[in-house]
């Protein structure tokens, strides 16, 4: 199918890219050493638009176009993966477990999923609470106790977190919510005696 | 034959193009270079756009249309059409799948057609200042625009004869037409406020990369929201005065809008402005009503202020999205014309902490961007060399290649060592072909058959409108690794990026002639997906598939499994928006797949595959993996018509008189 008899000098290295690319790992798509900053991944993602983005390669037949966007989607992906902390983290993870696998997850996904995402985050804003229960039933509870907690009314926001985690129960993340607001409340109270 | 930009606004289109390297902003033949978004079905049959259509409405307003925008590409049951059927002096009704259709002097019209008249208008306006056939067009929307609504714009396009290149965003677009980033690394802001939306967007520029880091926007804000709030005030002074409220006679309050508007334009200079409100009643013996109206600048900014202060909540939300304080930003773009009251660009320098760019006409400079846009994606023969790839560090893996055809063919690619010399040569003369180098360890790919994935979510069925109680999604896994053989030793982490095989890796290459000045090449952008794309799981919840400011073009794949016994049918129901609840968000279409194998639940597996092109328009493929025959389904967008329907559409148009 590819119409490589085409093109003169047969075909330059978007094949060999796209013969390799799952072999790749984000960090050599993108040439930067697995600390880069997030300004260098930045940099790195830019300097791979400029070369791969479909828009610059219209003149070529259509096989070369597919294969140019297969490369760029892979390299969106990785974006994805290396500038948010907690993909990164897990990226990482397991990058140093299993060394011969990359990408990700295999063909169902390559990206760790988005509910994996929230769980994974650490230097972002805090992921809705609502999004970490898994059954329909805890949801209404653990988005109560999330507007109630930014209101600071901790005391119902604890009883709609006792709810939601009788509703779903075994949540991980549910479980730590309601941990981390006990603890609160307790320092909350240390300090008052203490005054 | 000529390409053009297109900036297809709320209430004024304006067109574009490059000729000779330069951008020129074409002028209709009065010399005017905005076209007001207006059609007015004229009883003679003729259709009138821009101004003459503008003045119709005056008088016939009923027959006039107006802010089209506002409505295309939304359901009928939306509340967008909800509030514009309170709002507009024309009819509309409900058509078929839940798309609204305009009347008119007896006729229906959907409304990518109305838009289309617009099209239409402007191409002429093209053609006759460029003196040769516009056939292709690159049309812009408002970054929040979701696909229903890129889609139908590009309907219209078709309608209007054009070949839609690309429908790009209009902030994306300005920041274009800026030209900035070129030779420095920036953020950009782009605040855009016109008549009917307003969007924030923001960019990251560095080289000929336009990279857009977040965008939000409320397409329910805008000039025309002042304009209502200013004619409301006519109305109640009216009222006050004569015991006689305009606002019950339709035509008497279009009127006030038109004056409305034209004395927000006139404080935006002055400090104060007066008028006279006439012919809007009838008084005792049936003389005519009237009311000076004066209006003072603090006035008009009072009215202002809370709707310039929901803009900075939508800009905020970009800023959040993308995880930035607004001291990162250095420049900010204003674009549309209420960029141009001087509260709002107040309160853009504070909240920015920046003074705002506005050297390019923030009318024209969305349509200048789309110009620049078309030319780069019809320049001929485009295609930039690609370096070879760096040589994979660890032996290969058992990841089955992509799925895509014509894989057989890249395992045969022919392997031949590359020089970088060579390439280096080659790289900076002409584009030209390198053979690909040979990776180190030069094994074929094994073509893995499919796994079974381990992240599931159960998919409702089609049949039951009631699903089975307690299934739910089921929460996905994080990401196991198929399992991969590998005795290797690994390296440290520490040691990975210093141990790339290749010896110049295609980054070095593209940065040390990056160095030696701005590339010729036209820029390139990388947009975002300006809301999640959702499938609908158990018990009308969401599951996200591509989450929202997602690059693209992109492509997401997600495994679902059938939610009850002997399921044949599976409906993967796609939406876009953010919310939980699927219902929620902005239901786009179904994929339907028939003839599943009857299996207890959990066990047919549906693999969904999502694919956004360079354009932000989304293709949904389902594909059954537990027949193990491959049946594919594609998604049919709701509301959106169909190809023999929008050819009829083209014959309908092509016989207007369009002027």
């Amino acid at each position: 199918m590819p119409s490589t008899q085409g093109n003169d000098a047969a075909s330059d290295s978007v094949f060999a890219w796209l013969a390799c690319l799952d072999d790749l790992t984000y960090y050599e798509l993108f040439g930067i050493a697995q600390g880069a900053t997030p300004d260098e991944v930045r940099e790195a993602f830019h300097v791979f638009c400029d070369v791969f983005h479909p828009d610059r390669h219209l003149g070529r037949p259509a096989d070369e176009r597919d294969a140019v966007s297969s490369i760029f989607k892979r390299g969106t992906e990785g974006y994805l993966v290396l500038s948010d902390l907690g993909f990164r983290d897990r990226y990482d993870a397991q990058l140093s477990a299993e060394p011969s696998s990359r990408g990700g997850a295999g063909p169902s996904s390559r990206l760790p999923d988005t509910h994996g995402m929230r769980r994974g985050l650490s230097n972002r804003p805090p992921p809705r609470l609502e999004d970490a229960a898994r059954t329909p039933s805890a949801r209404p509870f653990a988005r109560r106790a999330e507007e109630l907690l930014q209101r600071g009314e901790l005391r119902q926001a604890k009883l709609q977190l006792v709810m939601a985690n009788h509703k779903d129960p075994a949540n991980g993340e549910l479980e730590a919510a309601l941990r981390d607001l006990e603890a609160k409340m307790a320092a909350l109270a240390e300090a008052k005696e203490g005054k | 034959m000529a390409v053009v930009g297109i900036d297809l606004g709320t209430t004024n289109t304006v067109v574009a193009s490059v000729q000779g390297g330069r951008v020129h902003v074409l002028a209709d033949d009065a010399g005017r270079r905005l076209l007001p978004s207006v059609v007015s079905f004229h009883p003679n049959g003729d259709v009138l756009v821009g101004y003459p259509a503008k003045e119709r409405r005056l008088v016939d307003a009923k027959n006039t249309i107006a802010s089209v925008k506002r409505l295309i590409g939304r359901a009928w049951s939306s509340e967008e059409i909800e509030r514009s059927r309170k709002r507009f002096a024309f009819e509309l009704k409900e058509g078929p799948g839940q798309g609204p259709l305009v009347v008119a002097r007896g006729q229906e019209y959907t409304l990518p057609e109305i838009s289309a008249f617009v099209l239409t208008r402007a191409r002429q306006i093209a053609e006759k200042a460029l003196g040769e056939a516009v056939d292709r067009a690159v049309i812009t929307v408002p970054a929040n625009f979701n696909e229903l609504q890129r889609a139908a714009t590009k309907v219209a396009g078709r309608v209007a004869g054009l070949d839609v290149l690309r429908i790009i965003n209009e902030p994306t677009a300005a920041a274009l037409a800026y030209g900035l980033g070129r030779t420095t690394k920036e953020r950009i802001a782009v605040y855009d406020f016109g008549g009917g939306t307003f969007d924030c967007t923001l960019l990251d520029l560095s080289g000929n990369v336009f990279e857009v880091l977040a965008t939000a926007g409320d397409s329910f804000l805008g000039g025309d929201d002042l304009d209502l709030a200013i004619a409301e005030r006519m109305a109640e002074a009216f009222l006050r005065a004569h015991r006689y409220d305009p606002r019950t006679d339709p035509q008497a309050f279009e009127r006030l809008r038109v004056v409305a508007e034209s004395m927000k334009i006139e404080l935006s200079t002055l400090e104060r402005a007066s008028t006279k409100l006439r012919e809007l009643g009838f008084g005792v013996g049936g003389t005519h009503l009237e009311l000076g109206f004066g209006m003072a600048r603090d006035e008009i900014e009072r009215l202002a202020a809370p709707l310039v202060e929901r803009t900075f909540a939508v800009c905020q939300e970009a800023l959040s999205v993308a995880q930035l304080p607004v001291t990162a930003f250095d420049k900010v773009i204003l674009v549309g014309g209420s960029t141009r009251i001087p509260l709002v660009r107040r309160r853009v320098e504070q909240f920015f902490g920046a003074p705002p760019l506005d050297r390019v006409n923030a009318d024209e400079v969305v349509a200048i961007g789309a110009a620049i846009q078309a030319a780069a994606l019809t320049e001929v023969a485009r295609r930039r060399s690609i370096p070879p790839p760096p040589a994979p560090r660890a032996r290969r893996s058992s990841i089955p290649p992509p799925e895509r055809d014509g894989d057989d063919e890249v395992t045969m690619a022919t392997r031949i060592p590359s020089r970088i010399a060579e390439h280096e040569r080659a790289r900076t003369s002409s584009p030209s072909f390198r053979p690909p180098p040979a990776p180190r360890a030069a094994n074929p790919i094994p073509p893995a058959p499919p796994t079974v994935p381990t992240a599931t979510a159960r998919l409702p069925s089609a049949k039951s409108t009631l699903p089975l109680p307690g299934i739910s999604t089921v929460p996905p896994a994080i990401p196991t690794s198929p399992s991969a053989v590998s005795s290797s030793p690994t390296l440290p982490p520490d040691d990975v990026g210093a141990t790339i095989p290749n010896p110049v890796h295609y980054q070095d290459v593209v940065r040390a002639t990056m160095a030696q000045g701005p590339a010729p090449a036209p820029p390139v952008l990388v947009d975002v997906t300006p809301r999640a794309l959702v499938v609908e799981t158990v018990g009308g919840w969401c599951d996200v598939v591509v989450q929202r400011n997602a690059k693209i073009p992109c492509e997401r794949t997600r495994a679902f499994t059938t939610s009850s016994d002997n399921q044949t049918v599976v409906q993967v129901r796609v939406a876009q928006g953010e919310d939980a609840l699927f219902r929620n968000n902005t239901f786009l279409g179904a994929v339907e797949l028939v003839g599943l194998r009857a299996a207890p639940r959990g066990d047919v597996t549906i693999r969904t595959r999502f694919e956004v092109d360079e354009s932000g328009t989304l293709k949904v493929f389902a594909t059954d993996l537990g027949t193990g025959k491959e049946a594919h389904a594609l998604l049919q967008l709701v509301g959106i018509a169909a190809t023999d329907t929008v050819e009829a559409m083209q014959a309908r148009h092509a016989a207007a008189r369009v002027s």
